[in-house]
């Protein structure tokens, strides 16, 4: 299993570079720019723009440009020297031993061109909204799915099964965002139950994992915490909604399927208890496809973020994503996107991972 | 996309592509007026006597008296600001709302579009004396900072900041600047050292000379690095403690994506306003959508909610959000409708063109657009500029009417054709090109009534939304292939709708309406993308632009207006309303006054209070 992982990691570096690739070519290609920002202003001159361009590299050809940014080439280099380090040494290797310190080898992921921050601070920031978020969406998503899925499976064909599949295909029909307005109108501005916007009490709470708010959650979990779940619950809501309909759809579906099965039938016959036969003997034969499904679906968790993000205000990875995009802040852009084909990258492992686990018979040599 | 404001106060002409925004309509727009007995605050000025000229700084405003200290002020906007440094190095006008409260500029603008001193005790004219003209044809400015005044870390604030912020300003390092040197180029240097009664000297007359210090920056902090690093090494959002600061409250905690936490700043309220801070805290939130800031707003999570504008007002009644709630004002924000000249005259000919133009200013039925775009919250303008603004001129304006609008045609050779479009003498048939921001459907509904209505004119009008992504019709012109369908600047269209947002000061339709701003021409900047070509027209700009005697000034301002209005002009844009600025705010919030200029709705925060 190790070697295995291992080979697997080895494997997601050619994919993650060319996922870079890809990400930087449709950046780049994409109209406007970072000077976009001077349009319309009278007061900056064709020189302000060179300026502005060679201060941010935008003036070099996309392929020295990506050089950079990956950290094969040293911004300060000239010619072939691009892949010398200042140090003397090749650019690319690390820079403890004479390579160089910029690009994304070296744990660079440059600074934002709109105000400044190292992009690595930006996300560093982020990234931890966005965690609690989806990690709290992953796990109701997961519950809902598989207790609606379960029960329709087992009570197929009954009003139960019948108002599962109609919830299901309502929340499956809604699209995120207007949803998430949805819920706002009805239970934010309308019935007054959750805020609107947020991550946590502007007037009475703490930034989150501030100092301060380590202190508050210290001091008065029950406020901090309830504090969080408050302003959490729409924005998850939203989030599940649509994945929890679609798995629940396919649960059933496979759950069905298993307990058709011979080995549950003679489970029956041998007077298995019929909640053992439903859950050591059909959910785990059942879980081989969703583990798949679940696989494939983990990144939307992450992308579906953006709309949600957005929509509550919500200060994770998704909210800057979409900002950053309005700024042409590539560096954050690329940034974001990088981490983003990691966890695809590593979702998929995971899903392979848990292949083995949920089924002794798949090994990995 | 976000509300622009270029080069703040001295800039008359901003662009609001696809944001909303502030605005005005030609109804004078309602005066502040105190709720108590008024008190003037030390932030303002005393009204100089003008003996001549129109008055730029007597304002009605009177602050009613703090009557309660303490607690958390909540601020919500829709949208992040970009940097503390706003007006240096980002344009958007939340920048202005966040960090206008945190460093003040030399003047700024009432909410009754006066001029008055921030850390200026004087607004420098030529009829108070503070404007002198000089025989070599330039200009003195006598600037009298406020005695006494420290930065926030005790440093007194002295002429040689302003000195230092001129030379800091035309650095030939700086980057991504987005003041330019346009107005500091012409400034030979600053007397006065390290006391408070200065004197710029201006090589040549600058008419926005009091756009400039717009923010005043302190010498001794932005001096520390080189102009180029200071974007990303000073105020940067992770250590705003160490920034120096002028304003009542300053930054202490940017959470990105969330909030903006302040505390008063000691040394504004001890050397400035020489009083207590009404508030303990400020905190700057945003959301990413009007309905999330509604909803706030009524469940008591932010006091004073900003940047909705006339297109939320149905929405905020459906919210629940009571009227007295709601203070919705004209402001400065145009909706229009502008039209390349150059291109018809390519299509249609010198006299095809001045014929058209002049009839489409007869077939616009603005009522019908307010009516059915805007649920008629607005008002039909005519003019480009606020009934607020000192050079506002009220002009008589064209009324709707088809048949004259047919007749001019008529007279000109355009033949009606078989298909009802009308054909040039030239043989070039009516068609136009409409384009406008996808992302904006109020705006295509308009293109697209105003396609029926100019149908009955014999035109035919096809409307083409443009995606805002890559900028929408705004990139400039080495952003965008010249062929690039709707690009304003290659002049890729006939009539695009967007806004513009006129200033306090006329400056900015300078480049907005000079023949010579013609962006086919010289580096391709020019703003002139209307491409109007009226030699009468230059000559008014031209007198505006080079003269700071206010009298004058308003003379040309006058003529520029009558030339706008008149049909027989035929001048390439159609203003159709100003937009409403709307501001939420709880009754017991006091002084919290609705600013439509680009001094933001903060403009005034060390005089808010809550009861």
């Amino acid at each position: 299993m190790t070697k295995y992982i291992l080979r697997r990691l080895i494997g997601a570096i050619p994919t993650l570079f060319v996922i870079s690739l890809a990400i930087y070519a449709i950046v780049l290609l994409s109209p406007g720019g970072p000077t976009q920002r001077f349009a319309q202003n009278p007061k900056i001159t064709a020189e302000a723009l060179a300026a502005f361009e060679h201060r941010w590299g935008l003036d070099q050809p996309v392929y020295i440009q990506y050089c950079r940014w990956v950290g094969i080439c040293n911004p300060d280099g000239q010619g072939l020297g691009v892949f010398i380090s200042n140090q003397g040494m090749p650019n690319l290797l690390p820079g403890f031993i004479g390579g160089g310190n910029n690009g994304l080898l070296h744990g660079d992921m440059g600074i934002s061109s709109v105000n400044g921050t190292p992009v690595v601070d930006v996300i560093a920031e982020r990234f931890p909204r966005t965690l609690v978020l989806a990690g709290t969406a992953l796990v109701l998503w997961l519950v809902l799915a598989f207790i609606t899925g379960v029960t329709a499976a087992v009570k197929r064909y009954t009003k139960v099964d019948s108002a599962i599949t109609i919830f299901n295909y309502v929340a499956y029909s809604f699209p995120t965002f207007w949803l998430g307005l949805l819920l706002i109108v009805i239970f934010s501005a309308q019935l007054g139950w959750f805020p609107a916007a947020g991550m946590w009490d502007t007037r009475n709470g703490q930034i989150f994992a501030s100092p301060e708010w380590w202190d508050a959650l210290f001091k008065d979990p029950l406020f901090t915490v309830g504090d969080l779940v408050h302003h959490m619950t729409l924005p998850a809501v939203t989030l599940i909604a649509v994945s929890v309909a679609g798995d629940s759809r396919f649960i059933r579906a496979s759950m069905i399927d298993a307990l058709r099965q011979d080995f549950v039938r003679t489970a029956r016959a041998k007077g298995v208890p019929e909640r053992r036969v439903v859950f050591r003997h059909a959910l785990r034969n059942a879980l081989l496809p969703v583990v798949t499904n679940i696989g494939l679906e983990l990144p939307f968790l992450f992308a579906g973020a953006i709309a949600t993000e957005t929509v509550f205000s919500w200060p994770g990875m998704g909210a800057q994503f979409i900002t950053s995009i309005g700024q042409y802040d590539y560096p954050v852009v690329m940034g974001i996107s990088v981490i983003t084909a990691v966890l695809v990258v590593a979702s998929n492992l995971l899903a392979d991972i848990l292949y083995a686990v949920v089924d002794p018979r798949i090994t990995y040599g | 996309m976000r509300k622009r404001i270029t080069g703040l106060l001295a800039i008359g002409a901003i662009i609001v592509s696809a944001c909303s925004g502030s605005s005005a309509t030609p109804t004078p727009a309602p005066t502040p007026v105190p709720t108590a007995a008024p008190v003037v605050t030390a932030a303002l000025p005393t009204p100089v006597p003008t003996p001549a000229g129109p008055d730029l700084t007597t304002t009605n405003y009177k602050p009613e008296a703090v009557g309660k200290t303490g607690g958390k002020l909540v601020l919500g906007e829709y949208q992040e600001p970009v940097t503390v440094w706003y007006g240096q190095f980002d344009t958007s006008a939340t920048d202005v709302e966040a960090f206008g409260i945190s460093l003040w500029s030399l003047w700024s603008a009432t909410a009754d579009y006066k001029w008055y001193g921030q850390l200026a005790t004087n607004v420098p004219t030529v009829s108070n004396g503070g404007v002198k003209l000089t025989s070599s044809g330039g200009m003195d400015v006598t600037i009298n900072l406020r005695v006494g005044a420290n930065w926030s870390d005790g440093k007194p604030i002295t002429c040689d900041d302003l000195a230092n912020q001129v030379t800091w300003q035309m650095d030939k390092g700086q980057v991504g600047n987005v003041q330019g040197t346009l107005g500091w180029d012409l400034i030979t240097g600053v007397d006065g050292g390290t006391g408070t009664s200065c004197v710029a000297h201006f090589s040549k007359v600058y008419e926005a000379y009091l756009g400039l210090w717009a923010p005043l920056l302190p010498k001794h902090y932005i001096s520390t690095v080189s102009a180029a690093d200071a974007s990303s090494k000073l105020y940067a959002p992770k250590d705003l403690t160490s920034g120096v600061y002028s304003g009542p409250y300053m930054p202490t905690k940017w959470a990105a994506g969330a909030e903006i936490d302040y505390v008063p700043n000691p040394q504004f309220w001890t050397t400035i306003k020489k009083a207590t801070a009404p508030f303990d805290q400020v905190v700057f939130t945003y959301y990413a959508d009007n309905t999330a800031g509604a909803a706030s707003f009524k469940n008591g999570q932010i006091d004073v909610a900003m940047d909705f504008n006339h297109t939320d007002l149905a929405a905020l009644k459906t919210a629940g959000i009571p009227d007295a709630n709601v203070d919705a004002i004209s402001g400065t924000t145009y909706e229009q409708n502008s039209w390349n000249y150059a291109d018809l005259t390519k299509k249609f000919g010198a006299d095809g063109a001045k014929a058209l133009m002049t009839a489409l200013h007869y077939a616009y039925n603005k009522d019908e657009i307010i009516t059915r775009i805007t649920g008629g919250t607005v008002t039909a303008i005519c003019n480009f500029n606020s009934p607020l603004t000192w050079w506002y001129k009220n002009v008589t304006c064209p009324t709707f009417d088809l048949a004259k609008a047919n007749s001019i045609l008529d007279a000109a050779g355009f033949k009606l054709g078989s298909d009802g479009i009308r054909v040039a003498p030239n043989g070039t048939k009516a068609e136009l090109l409409g384009c406008t921001s996808a992302g904006r459907p109020y705006r295509v509904n308009t293109l697209t009534l105003l396609a029926t209505q100019l149908k009955a004119a014999g035109l035919l009008l096809d409307v083409h939304p443009v995606p805002s992504t890559g900028g929408g019709m705004f990139p400039g012109w080495s952003e965008a292939p010249a062929d690039t369908p709707c690009n304003l600047t290659h002049g890729n269209f006939d009539v695009a709708e967007f806004a513009w947002v006129s200033g306090i000061d006329p400056d900015g339709i300078y480049l907005l309406y000079n023949s010579k701003y013609d962006p086919t021409l010289g580096d391709h900047s020019g703003q002139n993308e209307i491409r109007v070509n009226i030699p009468a027209l230059d000559t008014a700009l031209d007198v505006m632009n080079s003269t700071v005697d206010t009298t004058k000034i308003l003379s040309a301002m006058a003529t520029i207006q009558d030339l706008y209005v008149d049909p027989a002009n035929a001048f390439p844009e159609i203003p159709l309303y100003n937009w409403k600025t709307v501001m939420l705010k709880g009754t017991n919030m006091h002084n919290a006054v609705n600013n439509a200029t680009s001094a933001t709705n903060t403009w005034n925060i060390e005089d808010w209070w809550r009861s």
